[in-house]
């Protein structure tokens, strides 16, 4: 079944022999409950034994990474890795009490090692060229925070240099900033990958930077962590950048004109949308279908509305197509709570079919989707929302109250209805970018 | 940017302020050069009132109870997977304070000192027992009071790295603070205590920790001040 099917019923829940046995002893040690009343509503029960059979200790990743249309060179990788590598080497083998008495201190900056190891690993299996980007900089970030901390005990490393080494970086990242042209020639790609040029410049010139001063000397391997990573940022985005020209045709020009006429567009219709919400309900019931419509709704009220509160041109077009999606997924929730369809499910089976549901619409929208790499970066917050829900799950043991569940049941509502909501505001979103 | 695990570690062991028990720290000493009493000053209530910088004796032991109690005829507390992470005990009289027994391992003469130092007719000593992490410090940097609550806040800080201790192990501290004013025991009917993810050093001056630089300062040394366990 699918979840747009109703769950609310009259049905008895499906009892297992585990889970009657189970309450029949509850009953037993009450000694005034009937099995007999166990049957739908709040007081219902799922025995977790029957729910959708997820591993605990899976290092859970959400089933649609994020990537970005460009190659990744392996010379740039690389780089990357051997910079882990020489970074790595600065620590003494072993680094133990001898070199760190303090345990605590020395866990952290071993943690940060191996940690940066295991990055290097995770980037050699990453699903996308982006994804092993991000695995390369958090490999990076470690090390260097490894490297900077010991550099504290072995040659007296002081914050001061990391700082001005940040301060240089950051101001690198802003000539960049401001240097950078929208070239392009489709400009669905180009606001895809401008997008991501603009985040990456954005977080490397991020001067929000507030070291704990919980120890001195793990202060400075932040400061090593922070400017290592500004440096991460602003490479990764001049690598997108160049890689990206350099596959662009002979002729190609600016995109920015296109790319900041849709966004106005956009979030303009986002506007008018968000002036005609619907209006909250005045119940106080806390449900799954209650919990997916508010915080849908608390998000299509608080994305952003206006081109200058963007990072940039090509973030705001791909932030309004992820709210233009979450508002196209309101209106199917509102149907839905409407229709009385979103009832908390009273049994196993219903929960696993509306997980199946979620699943089977985030493939359904991958592969229906013209633009599916626009429509991917809406398809992967649902697939967050998927990835949280399975988390969730793992979480419960035994025979437990159906509410237990509300909150991955609704994450999984949340997902199919934003897979579903996906291609049309793609559609919109191109049209916008195409001039149609 | 720290991995999530490591930085949930380091806010989650201690926030941004912990309630009670939630979080601990080893505790460290506090000067008498920066005291700043206030209490009972004018905006402040009778019997209420805060100093940011008092008199204290504090000691630390690796130890499976509670080194420091109060004598009722039932001996040193046992172990028990029950016992609180934090207790506190306000000493209010000379036959209170007669009560306060401490463990062979634990220095007895600072603590026999600091209670008889103490005159009772216009101070109370204030207990605080906390389980905290080897390889932190704690500091005081305030401790208040009114009619029926007393509450401390601490600043917390990692210990130097060249100070050996085993990470995630736990000691006890205990602290004697010395308010100088008179808290009836019987009229205390709650305990607070928070402590901050930093130390108090903007607060106060003079409290001791990492240097800048890396470098370590000398802690205290404070005549009243006794660093105990495995650092004795």
């Amino acid at each position: 079944m699918t979840d747009e099917a109703s769950e609310t019923g009259g049905k008895s829940p499906r009892l297992t022999r585990r889970g009657v046995l189970a309450l029949a002893g509850t009953s037993a040690i009450a000694g005034c409950s009937s099995i007999d009343s166990l049957g739908g509503g709040s007081k219902a029960t799922i025995n977790t034994y029957n729910l959708p059979d997820i591993s605990r200790d899976e290092e859970r990743e959400s089933p649609v990474p994020p990537s970005v249309p460009v190659t990744i060179t392996s010379g740039h990788f690389d780089a990357t890795r051997e910079r882990v590598r020489s970074l790595l080497a600065t620590l003494p083998t072993p680094l133990g009490p001898e070199e760190i008495p303090n345990g605590h201190i020395r866990k952290h900056l071993t943690d940060a090692a191996s940690d940066a190891t295991q990055g290097l690993g995770d980037a050699r299996t990453a699903r996308t060229g982006l994804m092993a980007l991000r695995s390369l900089r958090r490999a990076r970030e470690n090390a260097r925070y490894a490297a900077a901390g010991w550099g504290v005990v072995d040659r007296g490393l002081t914050a001061a240099p990391l700082r001005d080494e940040y301060n240089r970086t950051v101001s690198g990242a802003r000539e960049t900033r401001q240097e950078h042209e929208y070239v392009g020639a489709d400009p669905v790609r180009a606001a895809l990958v401008h997008a991501r040029i603009e985040a990456g410049l954005e977080r490397a010139t991020d001067t929000d930077v507030r070291p704990r001063e919980e120890s001195a000397l793990l202060s400075v391997a932040e400061w090593g962590e922070t400017a290592e990573a500004a440096q991460v940022y602003l490479s990764d985005a001049r690598h997108i950048r160049a890689q990206f020209t350099a596959s662009l045709p002979p002729d190609a020009g600016s995109v920015r004109q296109p790319l900041t006429a849709a966004a106005k567009a956009l979030l303009a219709d986002i506007r008018d949308q968000q002036s005609t919400l619907a209006p909250e309900p005045n119940t106080d019931d806390r449900t799954p279908g209650r919990m997916v419509f508010d915080e849908l709704r608390r998000e299509a009220q608080s994305g952003i509305s206006r081109l200058a509160y963007a990072i940039g041109p090509a973030s705001a077009v791909v932030d309004a197509n992820s709210q233009l999606a979450r508002l196209r997924a309101l209106d199917r929730i509102q149907t839905r709570r409407e229709a009385e369809e979103l009832a908390r499910p009273s049994d196993a089976k219903t929960v696993r079919d509306i997980r199946q549901t979620a699943y089977d619409a985030l493939t359904a929208a991958l592969e229906s989707s013209s633009r599916s790499a626009l429509a991917r970066t809406v398809l992967v917050d649902a697939g967050h929302k998927v990835m949280a829900a399975d988390r969730e799950l793992t979480h419960h043991q035994g025979e437990i109250a159906a509410s237990t569940l509300d909150r991955s049941v609704a994450d999984y509502w949340y997902a199919t209805a934003l897979a579903r909501s996906a291609s049309a505001a793609t559609q919109q979103t191109v049209q916008a970018l195409e001039g149609d | 940017m720290v991995p999530s695990t490591r930085r949930t570690l380091l806010h989650s062991v201690c926030g941004l302020a912990t309630v009670l028990a939630g979080c601990s720290g080893v505790f460290e000493s506090s000067g008498e050069s920066t005291r700043t009493t206030s209490k009972n000053n004018d905006s402040s209530a009778p019997g209420t009132g805060s100093v940011s910088d008092p008199d204290t004796v504090v000691t630390r032991v690796d130890a499976d109870r509670r080194p420091v109690w109060l004598d009722d005829g039932d001996g040193r507390p046992t172990e028990s997977p029950h016992t609180r992470r934090l207790e506190s005990e306000v000493i209010d009289t000379t036959s209170k304070a007669d009560r306060v027994t401490a463990a062979e391992d634990v220095d007895r003469s600072l603590i026999r000192t600091f209670l008889d130092e103490t005159d009772f007719d216009t101070e109370t000593v204030y207990v605080q027992t906390v389980m905290i992490e080897e390889c932190f410090r704690l500091t005081l940097c305030q401790i208040r009071w009114t009619a029926d609550n007393i509450t401390t806040d601490y600043g917390r800080v990692s210990r130097p790295y060249d100070e050996p201790c085993t990470a995630d192990k736990e000691v006890y501290a205990v602290w004697l603070i010395r308010i100088p004013d008179t808290v009836n025991a019987d009229d205390i009917s709650s305990y607070s205590s928070s402590i901050g993810g930093n130390s108090c050093e903007r607060q106060r001056v003079g409290a001791e920790g990492e240097s800048g630089d890396g470098s370590e300062a000398a802690p205290s040394s404070d005549r009243r001040t006794q660093i105990g366990g495995e650092q004795a």
